[in-house]
């Protein structure tokens, strides 16, 4: 049964000062790793900005700090200095709380790991997001139907991960951090544990979203083709961004 | 504690120490060959050293159980041993003129004073025999002037001063020795019981009254209670006490001039030892005593036995401290096998966490036997660091059960806490063999990895089926390893001719149970018979699950199986042999572990059932909830409907709806909270995604509420028994009187002659005899030694009992009525108490086996009674059962009418008399009533209902001790709770990242865990608290209780209380790691390998 693409009916938590073209602002962000007596600096005063509806691409090596940035500018670590505002909100004013409701509300995430839980269905684990959201069982269960139909796993949605591929796993994870249409999708290295033509599936329907509904994605990567692909580009090395490009 | 299930308690100690010895050698053996693989192993201890304290824990529990049951059984031993010596002093033997002496202290036979003397030069000699101490014993009514207080019986004891003094003496309470020389011929040394009942002071004036004779004596001091002072035996022997005078004074007052009724001798040595050498001093004495010289000097025609009084008591002392031990064991049992179950579980999971060490070390050429090495060093460590933990533990445990349940609450002052280094070193060596033994089969299992999915920390697939290939070797190793046949037959056909493992265990489980059952009959046992029906179907689900039949499909088959037959209510093996199996103790042990397996299957392998109670459906979302508050309205209703009927089957119906309310609360809950199903969900499904983890754990909480809840409901109902119409038998007050009371045969009458107004609110008054010591009974025709056993007369009026007096009666008699008439008038038909019959543990020496009541009635038995006394016999027919629920000191016997009785026994002397009264007089005031007017004739009277209450009172203290101890297994099921939600957090950091990436806040991510934690310790309670209450339901209502007359009841205060308990307790455990969870830094736990 297909259903149809139901789109949100409540209004997300919105900042004040209303709709700007920059979604993400991050200015003279600081971010210090203390192991013992051992200090390392993942991100050296990093700045950049996102325009809404952007598909940026973050790429960097092993260690050089570009999912440190994205954890930190999506709220999910806490930096040491420098400011961060998303959709005009500066995450620093935010509570624990408040950031885990935002998150909940505005923001999707993409994982390498697909970080589905196994004891769950696929569309179990696409409303987990809207259910915790408060959303009424019914419409939850409609709109994830209707995620898993976006990304063509409608079919599966009564399969649990463990009888699904890695392609549908990362589908799934998609449909999930897609169901409550938010503002920004982060991903990070979303198709790095999927062979290469998966991985290109999965892009070109990542870039599909972006095009349909102009959501804002955020991307780490290392694979520079799956970069390349993408809005705008951001290098980094040793926790400064190191070049920048508009493809 | 000299044996245990009659093996030396020095065997045990040695074996287990040279078990405990080769497991030692083992390790050092690994040190020395392989110190990298020992270092490997035991250093983990370091690196999560919360995660080692709670292994140790963990671990320690079957140390705590065994340690407990021990110390326990060394403490009631040593106390009644110690009891007795204190009560006996130097009275190590006594001569016996009376018989079985074990029910009766109130018949006396007098002989010649002078006896002492002769026997006194012809024995004593300083070096087996220290003296002879004659004694006058007799029961008589005492009034304190001062205090007005009175007591009806006390035991006025005359001693031969200048002996007594010779041999110690009597102990002063305040310390010192009372000099007995010194004492007047009016003077009298009150024992310490009859001082605080009378309180009474040096200096005080009593008035004793002996046949209705008053003397005055004054008080010269107070002394324990001991055997010279108050004829106290035994601990047990609740009289109020005695007192101490001149023996010629006795002699004089009691109208025994020149006689003495009770001789003991006093061996050489000290208190503690000298009963040592009982044996050898009483071959020398009884010959004498039997020989015709014997006689002259004894001036008495009664025969006359040796008795080994103190080391009689001793081994009384000894009995008791073992039946306490093993009866802590076998219950301890449960806990045992739960703590094994932890152990075997804390060494997977610990394996789980080390997959990738262990991958990477087969990868770089560790050999499997080299990581069982490592596994097996560390678990030696833990092994010892928890016995030590445990035995310490259980010492704790055990003097705290002890002090609190047995001194404080039983009121047993005499229980002093002692502890034994064999017992230490059993306890300590036992637990660290248990524990070594679980970590080197646990080793076994986690030692196979695929090496690549270790390393990778993906999930492992199933082994591929390898060439079967025949190892020579392993058949060469086998065939003498036949010895032990399960590890012969293991070598020589798995590891010799790789025949696949169900094909080994199937076979031999069917064969072994095949054979459990044949025998059985032969064995006369219900247990061989129960096992064998259970391994069968166990065993063929191996073979199933070998072939890849449904595992849900064969397990849950295999559960329902093993459910029906223990559940259900009918005697499958007297369906097919035509007569019941005997079975006791073990049977509870094997119905609680197979009625625990069969639930924990059913609940692992049927997931997918109790997920739909929190599935959010769209159109029936109420489904669940509605069907589920329907059967909890039905099991309601149908249960008040029954009602009393049914046997209890109400109180089950009224459980059910309690479980049904439960999943229509969580079912409920999931609909209207909505965003907690998803925690709900996982709640129930996380668990039941490992299923052998979590059946393990599963299994231990229900084996241990079964246990308690099973206990509980026993004890309930036969509680409820001893308060229900009939438990009384009929009567309100018991009057016992002795052979120095005056008007003792016809209450009315004194109670009239004393004026006393209570005489006119009696109703009926019946009257009994009690034991003579002389009596022994038989089954007639039966090939069995005849076993003493109390005949007692009944007058007529005492056979005129009301309608409800029987626990049932013969066929062929149309009522109780019937059957009252038939013994009062007929000739040769007797009652018996319920007592004598077969029934539950009744471990009595007399018991009638084939009298079974059913419909409250049975087919008539016939008994040989004889008395030693005249040497005759008579036969009788058994046509009744009294119901009475007093205890057996005051009611076990053959009961037959008087002139029945004094053809065979001779002329009655009815010394206990059984009063009903009219509905408006309480039985407590119209017992204080007779007794005070008529304490002055020595009677005494007690309120029937006191002295229920007193039993049922006794009954619970054990009963809660048993608990109490039992209780202590639940930590290893709340234990291993904390250790699967540790774990938990640590195998789910990432999942945890995600969801809190989502949008989950922390206190979320904690109630999910809880609710996983809250699933596991709710199914585990509830199938031990229905397998229990039905097993225990069971039990009453067509199993080896259905003869005692007791209705199945629910304790449910107590089962809320352990449920509740149990639950909170496990919450408890997980709060800990909950709050862990949540309170994962998300980047880092996504970042998380």
């Amino acid at each position: 049964m297909r259903i149809a693409w139901h789109h949100r009916t409540e209004a997300p938590i919105r900042p004040e000062g209303g709709r700007t073209d920059l979604i993400i602002e991050v200015e003279q962000l600081v971010k210090t790793y203390r192991s013992g007596g051992l200090q390392v600096q993942a991100l050296r005063g990093v700045s950049l900005t996102v325009r809404r509806g952007e598909m940026l691409a973050i790429m960097g090596s092993s260690g050089s700090g570009k999912t440190t940035l994205l954890n930190c500018i999506s709220g999910l670590d806490d930096y040491d200095a420098g400011s961060v505002r998303i959709a005009g909100v500066e995450l620093a004013t935010l509570s624990n709380k408040e950031k885990t409701t935002y998150r909940a509300r505005n923001m999707g995430f993409v994982f390498q790991t697909y970080n589905l839980l196994p004891v769950l269905s696929a569309v179990e684990n696409v409303e987990l997001p809207l259910v915790v959201s408060g959303t009424d069982a019914r419409e939850a269960r409609e709109r994830a139907m209707a995620s898993l139909d976006r990304v063509g796993l409608a079919d599966k949605a009564g399969s649990r991960p463990g009888q699904l591929s890695g392609g549908q796993r990362q589908r799934v994870t998609i449909a999930r951090a897609l169901v409550n249409e938010p503002d920004i999708v982060w991903a990070d290295e979303p198709t790095g544990a999927l062979d290469s033509r998966t991985a290109n599936d999965i892009m070109e329907l990542l870039e599909e979203l972006n095009g349909d509904h102009g959501q804002t994605f955020v991307m780490v990567t290392h694979d520079a083709g799956i970069g390349a692909r993408c809005d705008r580009l951001i290098s980094m090395t040793d926790g400064v961004i190191t070049s920048e490009e508009s493809l | 504690m000299e044996e245990l299930f009659g093996i030396p308690m020095d065997n045990i100690m040695l074996t287990l120490l040279a078990l405990f010895g080769v497991s030692g050698l083992g390790v050092i053996s690994i040190y020395v060959t392989n110190p990298v693989m020992f270092r490997m192993g035991v250093r983990n201890l370091r690196r999560r050293g919360l995660q080692s304290v709670l292994v140790v824990v963990g671990l320690m529990l079957a140390t705590l159980i065994t340690t407990a049951a021990f110390t326990t059984g060394d403490t009631v031993d040593h106390s009644i041993s110690r009891a007795g010596y204190q009560q006996l002093q130097r009275s190590d033997l006594q001569l016996n003129f009376v018989g079985d002496t074990s029910m009766t202290n109130d018949i006396a036979v007098y002989f010649a004073d002078s006896a002492t003397e002769a026997l006194d030069q012809r024995f004593t000699d300083g070096k087996l025999i220290d003296g002879f101490l004659p004694l006058l014993q007799e029961p008589v009514a005492v009034v304190n002037g001062r205090t007005g207080l009175s007591e009806p019986s006390i035991v006025l004891s005359g001693v031969d001063a200048r002996r007594l003094d010779d041999l110690g003496g009597l102990r002063l309470v305040d310390g010192g020795t009372a000099d007995v020389s010194a004492l007047q011929p009016d003077e009298i040394l009150l024992s310490k019981r009859a001082a605080e009942s009378l309180d009474a002071v040096a200096g005080d004036v009593l008035t004793v009254s002996v046949n209705g004779t008053p003397s005055t004596v004054r008080v010269a001091g107070i002394v324990d209670d001991e055997l010279a002072s108050s004829g106290s035996r035994a601990f047990y022997e609740h009289g109020a006490g005695g007192g101490a005078m001149l023996l010629s004074s006795v002699q004089q007052m009691t109208g025994h001039a020149g006689q003495i009724n009770r001789l003991t001798i006093a061996l050489h040595g000290d208190v503690a030892t000298s009963h040592e050498r009982s044996d050898e001093a009483i071959d020398l004495i009884q010959p004498f005593l039997q020989s015709p010289e014997g006689a002259a000097v004894l001036g008495t025609t009664q025969p006359v036995v040796v008795e080994a009084l103190k080391a009689d008591a001793v081994a009384q002392a000894e009995q008791q401290g073992n039946l306490f031990t093993t009866f802590f064991l076998v219950l301890g049992l449960f806990s045992i096998a739960a703590g094994v179950m932890l152990i075997f579980m804390i060494f997977v999971m610990l394996a789980a966490e080390r997959k990738a060490e262990i991958g990477m070390a087969r990868a770089v050429g560790a050999q499997r036997a080299n990581l069982m090495q490592s596994f097996i060093a560390e678990g030696m460590v833990y092994s010892l660091l928890a016995g030590a933990v445990g035995t310490a533990a259980g010492v704790i445990a055990s003097l705290s059960l002890v002090s609190v349940f047995l001194k404080v609450a039983g009121g047993f002052d005499f229980i002093e806490p002692s502890i034994t280094v064999r017992s230490l070193v059993i306890s300590y060596c036992l637990g660290v063999v248990i524990t070594f033994l679980t970590v080197t089969v646990s080793s076994y299992k986690v030692s196979r990895v695929n090496i690549v999915a270790a390393i990778r920390g993906t999930d492992e697939e199933p082994p591929r089926p390898r060439k079967r290939q025949v190892s020579w070797r392993w058949v060469a190793i086998g065939i003498p390893a036949m010895i032990v046949p399960p590890l012969g037959l293991w070598w020589m056909l798995r590891k010799g001719f790789g025949v696949p493992s169900a094909w080994v265990v199937a076979p031999v489980g069917v064969a072994l149970g095949a054979l459990s059952v044949l025998v059985a009959d032969h064995a006369d046992s219900q247990f061989l018979f129960s096992l064998g029906v259970s391994l069968v179907p166990l065993s063929v689900a191996v073979l199933a699950a070998h072939y890849e039949v449904s595992r849900r499909v064969t397990w849950t088959l295999v559960g329902a199986f093993l459910s029906a037959y223990w559940l259900a209510p009918i005697s499958y093996d007297e369906l097919i042999f035509g007569h019941a199996l005997h079975g006791s103790m073990e049977m509870f042990l094997l119905s609680g572990i197979m009625v625990v397996v069969s639930f924990t299957l059913m609940i692992v392998f049927n997931a997918q059932l109790l997920t739909k109670l929190v599935q959010r459906g769209h159109t029936r979302r109420y489904t669940a909830s509605a069907v589920l508050v329907t059967m909890t309205a039905a099991a309601l209703a149908s249960g008040f409907a029954l009602g009393d009927r049914g046997n209890g089957l109400g109180q089950l119906l009224f459980l059910l709806a309690g479980v049904t309310g439960i999943g229509a609360a969580v079912a409920l809950a999931a609909v209207r909270f909505p965003h907690l199903a998803p925690a709900l969900k996982m709640g129930i499904a996380y668990p039941l995604s490992n299923r052998f983890r979590t059946g393990m754990t599963i299994a231990m909480f229900s084996l241990i509420v079964f246990s308690l809840a099973t206990f509980g409901a026993i004890n309930a109902s036969f509680v409820s028994m001893m308060s229900a119409d009939g438990g009384d038998g009929g009567w309100d007050v018991l009057v016992s009187a002795n052979r120095n009371t005056v008007g003792g045969a016809d209450l009315r009458s004194a109670l009239v002659e004393e004026d006393a107004p209570i005489a006119s609110s009696i109703n009926a008054v019946g009257r009994t005899t009690i034991f003579t010591g002389r009596s022994t009974v038989r089954v007639a025709n039966g090939a069995d030694q005849a076993v003493a056993l109390p005949v007692i007369a009944a007058d007529d009026s005492f056979l005129s009992l009301p309608q409800g007096s029987l626990a049932g009666w013969a066929n062929g008699y149309e009522d109780e009525q019937a059957v009252f008439d038939a013994v009062r008038t007929g000739s040769h038909l007797a009652l018996v108490d319920r007592s004598v019959i077969a029934d539950g543990f009744n471990d009595y020496d007399f018991t009638l086996k084939d009298l079974k009541i059913e419909d409250d009635r049975f087919d008539p038995v016939q008994l040989e009674l004889f008395d030693a006394a005249t040497g005759r016999s008579e036969v009788v027919t058994v046509i009744g059962v009294l119901g009475t629920q007093l205890e057996p000191t005051y009611t076990t016997g053959v009961y037959l009418n008087e002139r029945d009785y004094r053809a065979t026994f001779g002329q009655p002397d009815y010394l206990r008399t059984w009063v009903r009264l009219d509905d408006h007089t309480d039985p407590e005031q119209a017992a204080h009533a007779i007794e005070g007017a008529l304490v002055r004739r020595g009677l005494q009277a007690e309120s029937i209902d006191g002295l229920l209450e007193d039993a049922a009172a006794e009954s619970n203290t054990f009963i809660l001790m048993f608990q109490g101890f039992m209780g202590l297994g639940l930590l290893t099921g709340i234990a291993a709770l904390g250790v699967i939600a540790f774990r938990s957090v640590v195998e789910r950091r990432q999942q945890i990242g995600m969801l809190r990436a989502i949008g989950y806040q922390p206190g979320t991510v904690a109630l999910s865990f809880m609710l996983e934690s809250g699933f596991i310790a709710l199914m585990g309670i509830l199938s031990g608290v229905v397998g229990g209450m039905v097993i225990a339901h069971n039990l009453f209502s067509s199993g080896q209780f259905a003869s005692s007359g007791a209705e199945f009841a629910i304790p449910w205060g107590e089962v809320l209380l352990i449920a509740g308990a149990s639950f909170a307790m496990a919450l408890l455990m997980t709060w800990w790691p909950s709050r862990q969870a949540a309170a994962v830094p998300v980047a880092e736990a996504l970042r998380y390998e």
